[in-house]
């Protein structure tokens, strides 16, 4: 299974070839694909949205895997957190969220335009540069 | 005059492939099901599988760019403390 971080869909929002490609390609098989809850908070609290994204939003929470963000999923990411940490990097939260996601589930990779998570350490992560 | 057709589907599976099947569906479901009832199943699947890939792939190829709302939850995320 694969874990589609929020930024991929970001830039693919933005309307940024790379990732609406890597979106597209990976949209070919939604059976291996899932997404953290916390993507669903992040996308969702945005306070403006077109129609048109909001109906993909809606389709894509609906039709892909949708991974809780349980207390095993929480320590697992703060686990992952603090191991950057100590070797000097940053993870915000919700990134942490979703790589606890990803970790707990048993994930084969998350795909990301997000360079912070090319540090993480035990779960393999796919870069998408995004422009 | 042509064979009137049935609403049954039939597949001739010889014996080896029969027994694979029936072991994966007992396996799969935890119960025994009649191959052809397996092998539909699949097919329905595979199919529904199709039709919700082809809907997200046509919905995302024609949605025209909304870099206001994307750089709203980009800023949002950024926010956040890290750990």
């Amino acid at each position: 299974m694969t874990v589609i971080d929020t930024s991929l869909f970001i830039d693919a929002q933005r309307g940024r070839e790379p990732a609406k490609q890597k979106l597209d390609e990976l949209l070919a098989r939604p059976e291996d694909l899932a997404i953290s809850a916390m993507t669903i908070l992040e996308v969702y609290a945005a306070p403006r949205m077109s129609a048109a994204w909001a109906r993909f939003y809606a389709k894509v929470f609906e039709d892909l895997e949708v991974l809780d963000l349980d207390p095993e999923a929480a320590e697992d990411g703060a686990r992952l957190a603090r191991d950057m940490a100590r070797r000097g990097f940053t993870l915000h939260n919700a990134d942490a969220a979703i790589a606890g996601c990803a970790a707990r589930a048993g994930a084969s990779a998350i795909v990301t335009t997000d360079g912070d998570f090319t540090e993480l350490r035990g779960i393999r992560v796919e870069y998408v540069q995004p422009c | 005059m042509a064979a009137r057709k049935t609403g049954d589907l039939t597949l001739r599976l010889d014996k080896a492939t029969r027994r694979k099947l029936d072991k994966i569906a007992e396996k799969r479901l935890g119960r025994k099901r009649s191959t052809g009832t397996f092998l539909k199943m699949l097919a329905v699947a595979a199919v529904e599988r199709e039709e919700r890939s082809s809907e997200l792939r046509q919905m995302l190829r024609s949605l025209p760019a909304d870099p206001q709302a994307a750089d709203e939850i980009e800023r949002r995320r950024r926010e956040d403390p890290a750990t």
